[in-house]
């Protein structure tokens, strides 16, 4: 009898074991009350997987070489979003758009959120935002409503919204005007000029293929774009037919666009753009290099090449002229690899996951 | 969970088997070692005539699950209405070796990985024939309702029945499900009603329909509805907030209908023939996102296949099986976004035929010959549709051997596989030959215990997805390859107290190759031949059943499954020998029954240990445990031909929105009736 139960409590316990298992809930952040930025820095901010709920915002020290935690995390307590898109540092705060979790958070400089801007369309939907330009007092930023939105820096709100075409990304302004490229999801060929004061579209200038993420306002006074062209070398096209992925240039004051030269990520600085080569289909034309802006001259990277195989943003320091590189990751996070202004390695440090690149303050 | 548990469990339940005396002698009891698979039988001893007084026969047939020379597990009706299961997921749960992929609520996507290979490397067959998705690989068990099975079955490596279509040689493992077969020949019919209410607006009513038209000819038909809202709700932290909220667009409505027809065409021959239908349409309530709780995505998933099965045993020494199939899916996908709706057509045939011959020319040795041939294609809407076709070959040449208390099997399959597509360019031609070899022995004349060891080389193609996706799609892909090796003990019988039990252990050693994995690229990702895996592991199977006071029953299972699968991709990652994705090393499961006259009372519990998104290790992919416990209650009634049968569940009774996947939570306490009336 005694041995037909202690065997029934044998089961009873094996049971219970699968129990032990169980965790308690614990809370991953734990909020950093003492801010340990320097001014002398950058900022690194981290897109991270697309529904991984893993965008962070870093900041790299200068002076001692030091990359902080994710900053967001630590002064607020909780995962900042979904697809962190971009950032811009203007006056004393930092706008980061969300795309996936469709927010702007308006942070200040120790990354504590001040306002998170939900932007809606017409009927109240919630739209994703996805690239910022600060122009003239105010920020703007492209959304996949299809739209340039305005904010105004002291009420923290959307103050007025310009459609502009299907899938917005890249977002310059120059000479009172804003340049949004209209990608299409691949098929645009336009890029859509507003006029910053009236705040209304004027007209569309013609393009290459696909105007994708990159634009900036050039220190030179020119808007540089790409069109990421139609993936040449795709099985399912001729060689006549392959668009590459191309550099150009818009004079703000005629609106006139010119093509520059082969480039799929740049980064400005004076006279000299820097930029990153690589055609998915082409491997072989995979190429980092500096492009004199006045001549024309292309002066290959060959050891930014050699330490950073798959490279996936380029960004420069504007007061050294310091290059920035970040390699593509499989699971791990990202490294950031520093380059001096010759191309020689300085350091490299981790980053999170999905990097969006080195964010410098304009100076 | 640790590796003590681990040894500590192996330990106890080997110590109680030591226990249990040997098979009495013939004279007493008649011995249930006498009824297993022996080629030399107990010599009866003739020294003493003696009156034997009237026994009772309680001896069981020891199961395959035993005797088997591979991994083999098997659950019937009676088991799946103990765990409560609703689904085919729940019940899959139960084995030991399974990691279901669930992905939430009830139209939620379930795959099922055998040992952390992956769904893709799964062969799912119902009644005899592979259920396939050439577009994914992988298939959802979430389209199955469990009203009509009646078995399940879970092949680890090559199952020893050599007597299989060329397919099922073609997986590292199988999951077999059967339905319903009429037993009736004398022109009666019986008719079974079930409803199923369930919390979050679930009803699924069904009707089963068995006629026996002659002495010859039996028909089944099977007709099911289920709804749901499925807006559950949930808790989920992030850091110091708390998101308190409700699943959203999780509502499904799916149709399911079944026709059967069985026909002995004469005493040597069979015929089967099968046509399914499945329509349903669902929401898809997507990933938890922080701060936006947006989803409208919804798919409708249309399937209809037809099945015909011929058998002709030709003698006791020559059979011959042949089979059909010809299925067709197509799917919507239709996504409302404030950028723009997407509306995304897919349609997908395959047309199959197989063939398989078996002789048994000498006692003992066996051997079979299958052939199967397999025409997939697949069209989307996508503007980068090429419209691949594959046809693939599959040849089985299969022989098995008894002799004394061993078995030996051994099977070479080849295949070939050639593809076409109408735009770009089709993947290569490609054809292997792959091994499996199992050795089963049972070392003492008396005792059930069975030893065994086996080997198998199989690899899965990679999909149309992986193949021919927009941009994604790599045609230069090589087929993913796996290397099993499994050395295991299993045992059943009578021991002390215990009517039944069974316990079984297996270690195994796995690898892959050519793992297919997406790797980043500048914008785009690409699919790549780069992954490298090494597994070590551990399934422990113990199962009980005792009789208690009159006519009390209690019933046990138990699983343990342990599992280290390594990453070994590239010695200078961050991921180098890191657990990879979603996989725990420990995990179990555990059920509890007992049967008394007027109330069967049921208790589960599932437990996963904790586990890493990616092989990246980090507090920010770390992933942990969770056990999911729940009760049963049912009663049977019976007068005359009718029965009916109620019964109550209460799931997750810890009311924890625990994520199997990461971002996607479970449902919390929920409860579901299921009344099944038979006439």
């Amino acid at each position: 009898m005694q041995m037909k139960w202690l065997k029934a409590l044998l089961c009873v316990v094996v049971l219970g074991t699968f129990t032990a298992c169980s965790d308690d809930d614990n809370n991953k952040f734990s909020v950093d009350p003492d801010p340990l930025i320097s001014n002398a820095g950058t900022y690194i901010l981290n897109t991270g997987g697309w529904g991984a709920n893993n965008a962070s915002l870093q900041h790299y020290s200068f002076s001692d070489s030091t990359i902080s935690s994710d900053l967001f995390a630590a002064q607020n307590g909780y995962g900042m979003g979904d697809l962190a898109e971009d950032m811009v540092e203007y006056g004393s705060k930092i706008y980061v758009t969300l795309n996936n979790s469709a927010k702007v958070e308006v942070l200040d400089r120790s990354g504590k959120v001040i306002q998170t801007i939900y932007p809606t369309n017409d009927a109240g939907e919630a739209v994703k935002p996805c690239y910022l330009e600060a122009y003239a007092g105010a920020v703007y930023f492209t959304n996949y409503g299809g739209m340039v939105s305005r904010i105004d820096t002291t009420s923290l709100t959307i103050t007025g919204s310009v459609v502009v075409g299907d899938h917005p990304e890249g977002l310059a302004a120059a000479n009172g005007k804003l340049y949004a490229n209209i990608s299409g999801y691949g098929s645009g060929t336009k890029v859509a000029v507003i006029d910053v004061t009236s705040f209304t579209k004027t007209k569309e200038l013609d393009v290459l293929l696909n105007p994708y993420t990159q634009s900036i306002a050039a220190d030179d006074g020119y808007v540089y774009f790409i069109s990421s062209g139609n993936y040449a070398g795709s099985p399912s096209l001729t060689e006549a037919q392959y668009i590459y992925s191309t550099l150009q240039r818009i004079d703000p004051s005629t609106d006139v666009v010119t093509s520059i030269a082969n480039a799929s990520l740049i980064a400005n600085r004076g006279t000299k753009m820097y930029c990153i080569y690589s055609e998915y289909y082409l491997p072989a034309r995979y190429s980092i290099f500096e492009l004199d802006l006045v001549t024309g001259a292309k002066k290959e990277l060959t050891e930014i090449m050699q330490k950073v195989p798959s490279a996936s943003t380029i960004d420069v320091n504007p007061s050294n002229g310091d290059i920035y590189v970040a390699n593509t990751s499989y699971a791990a996070p990202n490294t950031m690899y520093v380059f001096n202004s010759d191309g020689t390695f300085k350091t490299s440090f981790q980053c999170g996951y999905y990097t969006a690149g080195a964010f410098f303050a304009k100076r | 969970m640790s590796q003590v548990h681990l040894a500590l469990l192996s330990g106890a339940l080997f110590g109680m088997l030591l226990q249990c005396p040997p098979s009495v002698k013939a004279t007493e009891n008649v011995p249930y070692g006498m009824f297993s698979s022996d080629s030399i039988f107990e010599k009866r001893s003739e020294t003493k005539v003696s009156e034997l007084n009237n026994v009772d026969v309680t001896a069981r047939k020891v199961s395959p699950d035993v005797t088997s020379s591979t991994p083999l597990q098997t659950l019937d009706k009676a088991d799946m209405q103990r765990f409560g299961a609703l689904e085919l997921s729940d019940a899959v749960k139960h084995f030991s070796g399974v990691q279901v992929k669930d992905y939430g609520g009830i139209g939620g996507l379930k795959t099922i990985s055998v040992r952390s290979l992956g769904a893709q490397h799964t062969a799912v067959s119902y009644d005899g024939v592979a259920i396939g998705d050439c577009q994914s690989g992988q298939v959802d068990l979430s389209r199955f309702s469990l009203d009509q099975i009646s078995k399940l079955t879970l092949s680890i490596g090559q199952s020893e029945d050599i007597y299989q279509t060329a397919r099922m040689f073609a997986s590292a493992a199988a999951l077999n499900i059967e339905t319903e077969a009429p037993s009736l020949n004398d022109g009666s019919s019986s008719l079974q009603t079930t409803l199923k209410v369930g919390s979050f607006g679930m009803v699924a009513p069904s009707l089963f329909y068995v006629r026996s038209l002659n002495n010859r000819l039996n028909i089944s038909a099977y007709a099911s509805y289920l709804r749901a809202d499925g807006n559950y709700p949930f808790t989920m932290r992030n850091g110091i907030k708390l998101i308190d909220d409700k699943r959203n667009n999780s509502d499904i409505e799916t149709y399911r209908s079944e026709l059967n027809l069985f026909a002995k065409l004469s005493l040597r021959q069979d015929l089967k023939l099968k046509a399914y239908l499945f329509d349903s349409e669902r929401g898809l309530p997507g990933s938890v996102v922080y701060d936006n709780s947006y989803a409208a995505e919804r798919l409708t998933d249309r399937n209809y296949f037809g099945q015909l099965h011929y058998e002709n045993r030709f003698s006791k020494k020559w059979k011959l099986k042949s089979s059909a199939k010809f299925n067709y899916s197509w799917q919507r996908d239709y996504s409302p976004q404030t950028s723009g709706t997407t509306d995304t057509h897919f349609r997908q045939t395959e047309s199959y035929l197989s063939a398989t011959l078996w002789g048994n020319p000498i006692k003992g040795l066996s051997f079979s010959l299958a052939q199967d041939l397999i025409y997939n294609n697949l069209h989307n809407t996508f503007t980068s549709c090429q419209f691949p076709q594959r046809y693939t070959s599959l040849s089985v040449l299969a022989a098995s051997y008894e002799f004394y208390r061993f078995s030996v099997s051994s099977s070479l399959l080849h295949t070939l596989v050639t593809e076409e597509v109408k735009v770009g360019t089709a993947s290569p031609r490609r054809t292997r030959f792959s091994p499996a070899f199992s050795l089963g022995w049972k070392p003492f004349v008396d005792s059930n215990l069975h030893l065994r060891a086996s080997y198998k080389d199989i690899f899965r193609l990679p999909t149309f997805n992986d193949l021919y996706y927009t941009l994604v799609g790599n045609v230069n892909l090589k087929p993913e390859k796996t290397r099993q090796w499994n050395l295991g003990a299993a045992w059943s019988g009578r021991c002390g107290v215990f009517d039944y039990l069974s316990a079984s252990i297996d270690g195994y050693f796995n690898r892959v190759d050519d793992k297919i994995i997406a790797i980043p690229t500048t914008f785009v990702w690409k699919m790549s031949n780069i992954g490298k895996v090494k597994t070590l592991g551990a399934d422990l199977n113990l199962s009980a059943e005792v009789p208690v006071y009159d006519n009390w029953r209690i019933f046990f299972t138990g699983t343990y499954s342990f599992c280290s699968a390594r990453d070994v991709t590239d010695r200078e990652e961050l991921t180098y020998d890191n657990q990879i994705a979603y996989t725990p090393k420990h995990s179990g499961t555990s059920s509890l029954s007992v049967q008394m006259p007027w109330l069967t009372l049921g208790y589960n519990v599932l437990a996963t240990g904790e586990r890493y998104l990616s092989s990246y290790h980090a507090s920010d992919t770390y992933l942990k445990s969770y056990t999911d416990h729940s009760i049963t209650l049912s009663r049977n009634f019976q007068w005359k031909t009718h029965s009916l049968r109620l019964q109550v569940d209460a799931l997750n009774l810890g009311n924890k929105n625990y994520e199997v996947i990461r971002f996607y939570p479970m449902p919390g306490r929920n409860y579901k009736l299921t009344i099944n009336y038979k006439f």
